[in-house]
C-alpha cells in the first residue's frame, strides 16, 4: 500500500493580504503574506504512519519521511503537483493526499482523473471542492480507514475559479468535474452511521424525483444526484452543465443563462438543484446559469433540492450567492432537502 | 414536605382493565382477502382465543388474573412523579406530572402487554411466540415475560435498530429470546425483501411481515403485537387507571396529557380511561407526539391499511402514511410505524386527541432538559411526549396559567445513549417528510 503525498507549498499565502488565491506568489510576498501550507503539512504528517512516497524538500520530503520519486524545483508551479502526481500513479500509489485548496484540488485532478482515490488537507485560500476532510485529524482518521479498507470510495467534486477574475468580484467557480474521494464506511465524518452507501442513497432520490419530474418542464442543475434522477428517468444529462426538461425530454442541453429562460418561457417550470462541492451553496457556485433571473422567474417554492444523507451530514448549513442580494434574504430559514425515497431532512439556509 | 412521588400500595393496584370500546365504537377490522369484517375464527392462527375474545370485547371492565398481577407486582404500580425540578427550570406556573413506566426489568410499559400475552398463550398451549421489535423495547419485554411462562420466542429486530443498539440485543438473548435481525433471510418475505432492497434499514412493518410468515408456517407457534391492537391498548390501561388513583390522593385532576406515539399504546393506556371524563363534559387536553420523519396522525390519511408491508394483516381503519412506507431510520426506532392504534385513531378523527410532530433535534433538547432537571434519561421515543409536555408548560407560563400537565414517561434512555451522543455533539439531522412531493409522486404511479 502506497500513499502519494504532495504539498502545495504555497498554498494560502494571498489569504490573509487579500489576494483570493495564491497565483500571484510575488505580490502575495510583498504584502507580507505566509504560506499555511507548511505548518498544516506538518501537523497532519506527524499523526500519519503509513508507506509514503512524496516529492523532495518543500512539496513533501520536509515534512515526512518517505520515498522521495519526485524532485521539487526551486521555484514551483502549478505544473509541479500534477508532474509529481502522475509519478505517484506509476509508482503504484493507492491514495493520493494533498495539501492546498481548490487550485491544487484541480492539478491533482488533472493527473489522477479517477483512477485512484485523493484526499485534500485544508490549507488553500479557496476551498470549494468537495475532496477536503473537514480538518487534520479527520483526515489522519480517513486515512486509516483507508489503509484497514474501512472506507467507501464517493464522488466529490473539483471546482476553481480564474483567480483575476475573482479578484475583480466576478464570481465564476466552475465545477471541472468528479473525483474519487475515501469516506469511512457507515460511519461518516461526524460518526453518524448511514445505511447503505452513498450511491444507494443517489438511487433513492432518482427513483422518487423521477416520478415527480415524470411530467412539466425542469430546469436540472449540474452534479451526478441530479444526473442520477435524469439516468432513472432514461435521459442522458451533461454532468457538470444545466440541462432543461419538458415531459421526459431535454429540450435544452448545457443551457447558458439565456437559454434557460427561453426554454421555460411561458411556462410553469421547476429547478432541481444540489449542493455543488464542500461548502453547501444551492446557488451561486458551479451553476451560475439559473441565475437570480431565472429564479425569480421560475418562484422559490418551486425550486426542489436534493443530496444524499451523506453530504448533508458534511455540510452543517446551506448558502445562497445568487448575486441579488434581496432574492438571497427570501431564502433564509429552513428548506427541506430530498435525501431518499419519501425522506426528507430539513437544514438551515444562512445568509 | 413537598412531596416528588406519589406511590401506590401493591393491593391498590387495579385488578380490571379499562376497555373504551364500550364507550366508543370503531369501523370493524376487515379480511385482507374478502374485505369483510373480520370474524373470531380468521385471526386464530395467530393469537390464542383469550386475546381475540379481548380483541374484539365491548364489556367495559376486564379483570386482569391474579397470574399476571403477580408478575405486575415486580414493578407495579409504577410511581407517579412531579417534575419540581423540571417546573422551576421552566419557570411555569403549571404543575407537571410524569408517569414513570422506565421501572420495569426491560425498562419500559411494554411488559404491561407482553406478561398477559404470555400468559393466555401458555393457558392455552402455544409453545412459541415470535414477534417484530424496532428500538428493542418490545422484543425485550416479551423475552421477559416468556421468561416467567415457560415459552420461546423469537424476535424479529429492525435492522438499524440491531445495529445501533446491541444493548437490546443482549437483553433478550439474556432472558433467552432468539434475535434475528429483519428483514432476514429465514422467511419467503424477508427473502424478497434483501432481493428488492440490498441495504434497507428495515422497519417495523417488514418486520411484522417476517414475525407473522414464522407464525402461521409453524406448529404451536403464535404471534405477539406491541402496539397498535385494541387488546395491547386494553392492558396498557393499568398506567392511567394507576395515574387516576394518584391523582385522587392528590385531589387533583389533569388537564393536560401527553405522550409519544409510535403504534399508539403507551399514550392510549395514560389518557383512555380519562377518556369518558372528557365525553362527560370535563376539559382536558390530549396531545400525541409523533416524529416528523413519520407524521401518521398530522400528515397520514384516516382510511383502511394494512399493518405490514407484506400485506398479510387484517386492514385496520387508521391514520397511515401507506403500508409501503419505508420511514428514515430515526434514534426514535420505537416511532417508526406507518399507522396507529384504530383506537386512538378514533379520538384523533373526532377531534377529542390533537397530535404534534417533532423534530429529532428539539425532541432530544427536551430530552436533555430532562435529564439535567429530573435526573432520569428517557428514551428517545418517550422525549416526544416530554416535549409536547414542556411546550404546554411553556405556554402555562406565558398566559400565567397554572394548569395540571402530565404525561406518560414511557421507558428509559440507557440504550440510547449512542444517540445522545450524537446529539451533544451537534451530529444528529432533523429528517421529516416531504408530504407535497409524496402526494405527487402516489399521483404519478402507475395504476396497478
Amino acid at each position: 500500500m502506497h500513499i502519494g503525498f504532495v504539498v502545495n507549498p504555497i498554498a494560502g499565502i494571498g489569504g490573509k493580504v487579500g489576494l483570493k488565491g495564491s497565483d500571484d506568489v510575488e505580490e502575495a510576498l510583498k504584502r507580507g503574506g505566509i504560506p499555511v501550507a507548511p505548518a498544516k503539512a506538518a501537523e497532519f504528517c506527524k499523526s500519519l504512519d503509513a508507506n509514503v512516497i512524496t516529492c523532495s524538500s518543500s512539496m513533501g520530503a520536509d515534512y515526512i519521511g518517505g520515498k522521495v520519486i519526485y524532485k521539487t524545483p526551486e521555484k514551483t508551479t502549478a505544473d509541479d503537483t500534477t508532474k509529481a502526481c502522475r509519478k505517484f500513479l506509476k509508482h503504484g500509489a493507492n491514495l493520493i493526499i494533498f495539501v492546498g485548496g481548490d487550485g491544487t484540488a484541480r492539478d491533482v485532478y488533472n493527473a489522477v482523473g479517477k483512477k485512484v482515490p485523493i484526499l485534500g488537507i485544508p490549507a488553500g485560500v479557496k476551498m470549494y471542492s468537495g475532496v477536503f476532510a473537514i480538518n487534520v485529524n479527520k483526515a489522519i482518521e480517513i486515512v486509516n480507514a483507508f489503509m484497514e479498507g474501512n472506507v467507501e470510495r464517493v464522488e466529490r467534486e473539483i471546482m476553481d475559479i480564474g483567480e483575476v477574475a475573482f479578484r475583480k468580484d466576478m464570481l465564476k467557480i466552475k465545477l471541472f468535474g468528479y473525483a474519487l474521494c475515501p469516506a469511512i464506511k457507515n460511519f461518516l465524518q461526524n460518526g453518524k452511521r448511514i445505511f447503505g452507501g452513498e450511491n444507494e442513497a443517489k438511487k433513492e432520490i432518482a427513483k422518487f424525483m423521477a416520478l415527480i419530474c415524470k411530467e412539466g418542464t425542469y430546469i436540472l442543475g449540474p452534479g451526478s444526484t441530479v444526473k442520477a434522477i435524469a439516468g432513472e428517468m432514461g435521459i442522458e444529462k451533461t454532468l457538470l452543465g444545466v440541462d432543461v426538461i419538458e415531459n421526459g425530454k431535454v429540450i435544452a442541453r448545457d443551457a447558458n443563462e439565456e437559454e434557460i429562460l427561453k426554454a421555460i418561457e411561458g411556462k410553469r417550470a421547476r429547478i432541481i438543484v444540489s449542493p455543488i462541492g464542500g461548502g453547501g451553496f444551492i446557488f451561486g457556485r458551479g451553476n451560475q446559469q439559473i441565475s437570480s433571473k431565472v429564479i425569480k422567474k421560475i418562484g422559490i417554492k418551486n425550486i426542489i433540492v436534493v443530496a444524499t444523507p451523506q453530504k448533508l451530514m458534511q455540510i452543517p448549513f446551506l448558502y445562497i450567492d445568487t448575486g441579488d442580494k434581496f432574492l438571497d434574504k427570501k431564502f433564509a430559514g429552513w428548506i427541506s432537502v430530498i435525501a431518499g425515497f419519501g425522506v426528507a431532512i430539513r437544514k438551515r439556509i444562512v445568509i | 414536605m413537598e412531596e416528588r412521588k406519589i406511590l401506590l400500595e401493591e393491593e391498590d393496584m387495579p385488578d380490571k382493565w379499562y376497555n373504551i370500546q364500550a364507550d366508543i365504537e370503531i369501523p370493524p377490522p376487515l379480511h385482507p382477502a374478502t374485505l369483510e369484517p373480520l370474524k373470531p375464527e380468521d385471526m386464530e392462527a395467530i393469537f390464542p382465543k383469550e386475546l381475540i375474545k379481548q380483541e374484539m370485547s365491548r364489556e367495559r371492565w376486564i379483570r386482569i388474573p391474579e397470574e399476571i398481577k403477580e408478575i405486575y407486582r415486580i414493578w407495579r404500580p409504577t410511581p407517579l412523579y412531579r417534575a419540581r425540578g423540571l417546573e422551576k427550570f421552566l419557570k411555569t406556573p403549571a404543575k407537571i406530572f410524569y408517569k414513570w413506566e422506565g421501572v420495569s426489568p426491560p425498562g419500559s410499559h411494554k411488559p404491561n402487554t407482553s406478561v398477559a400475552q404470555a400468559y393466555y398463550n401458555a393457558k392455552e398451549g402455544v409453545e412459541r411466540l415470535t414477534t417484530e421489535t424496532g428500538a428493542g423495547q418490545w422484543g425485550s419485554a416479551l423475552a421477559f415475560a416468556c421468561r416467567f411462562f415457560g415459552l420461546k420466542c423469537t424476535v424479529y429486530m429492525v435492522k438499524c435498530s440491531y445495529e445501533q443498539k446491541p444493548y437490546r440485543r443482549i437483553l433478550m438473548q439474556t432472558w433467552g429470546a432468539e434475535v434475528i435481525p429483519s428483514p432476514s433471510d429465514k422467511t419467503e418475505f424477508g427473502r424478497k425483501v434483501r432481493q428488492e432492497m440490498p441495504s434497507t434499514a428495515g422497519s417495523l412493518g417488514i418486520a411484522i411481515s417476517e414475525a407473522i410468515e414464522d407464525a402461521i408456517k409453524h406448529e404451536n407457534t403464535k404471534y405477539s403485537l406491541g402496539s397498535v391492537l385494541n387488546h395491547v391498548v386494553l392492558h396498557q390501561t393499568i398506567i392511567g387507571l394507576e395515574m387516576k388513583k394518584q391523582f385522587e390522593m392528590l385531589d387533583l385532576k389533569p388537564d393536560v396529557m401527553c405522550g409519544c406515539v409510535g403504534g399508539g399504546s403507551n399514550f392510549s393506556g395514560g389518557i383512555f380511561p380519562f377518556v369518558p371524563d372528557k365525553m362527560n363534559g370535563e376539559e382536558i387536553k390530549f396531545i400525541a407526539a409523533e416524529p416528523m420523519a413519520c407524521p401518521t396522525l398530522t400528515k397520514g390519511i384516516y382510511a383502511y391499511d394494512f399493518g405490514d408491508t407484506a400485506q398479510q394483516t387484517p386492514l385496520l381503519k387508521m391514520h397511515t402514511l401507506g403500508h409501503d412506507f419505508v420511514p428514515p431510520a430515526i434514534h426514535a426506532g420505537g416511532l417508526r410505524y406507518h399507522g396507529d392504534a384504530p383506537l386512538l385513531c378514533k379520538l384523533v378523527d373526532e377531534g377529542i386527541v390533537k397530535a404534534r410532530a417533532y423534530y429529532q433535534n428539539e425532541v432530544f433538547e427536551a430530552a436533555k432538559i430532562f435529564a439535567q432537571t429530573e435526573g432520569f434519561v428517557v428514551a428517545p421515543e418517550t422525549a416526544h411526549g416530554l416535549k409536547a409536555a414542556i411546550d404546554e408548560a411553556i405556554r402555562c407560563r406565558k398566559k400565567k396559567e397554572e394548569k395540571v400537565i402530565c404525561f406518560v414517561n414511557s421507558g428509559h434512555g440507557y440504550f440510547d445513549l449512542a444517540a445522545y451522543d450524537l446529539y451533544n455533539n451537534g451530529m444528529l439531522q432533523d429528517y421529516e417528510y416531504p408530504e407535497e412531493l409524496i402526494r405527487e409522486a402516489i399521483q404519478r404511479l402507475p395504476c396497478i
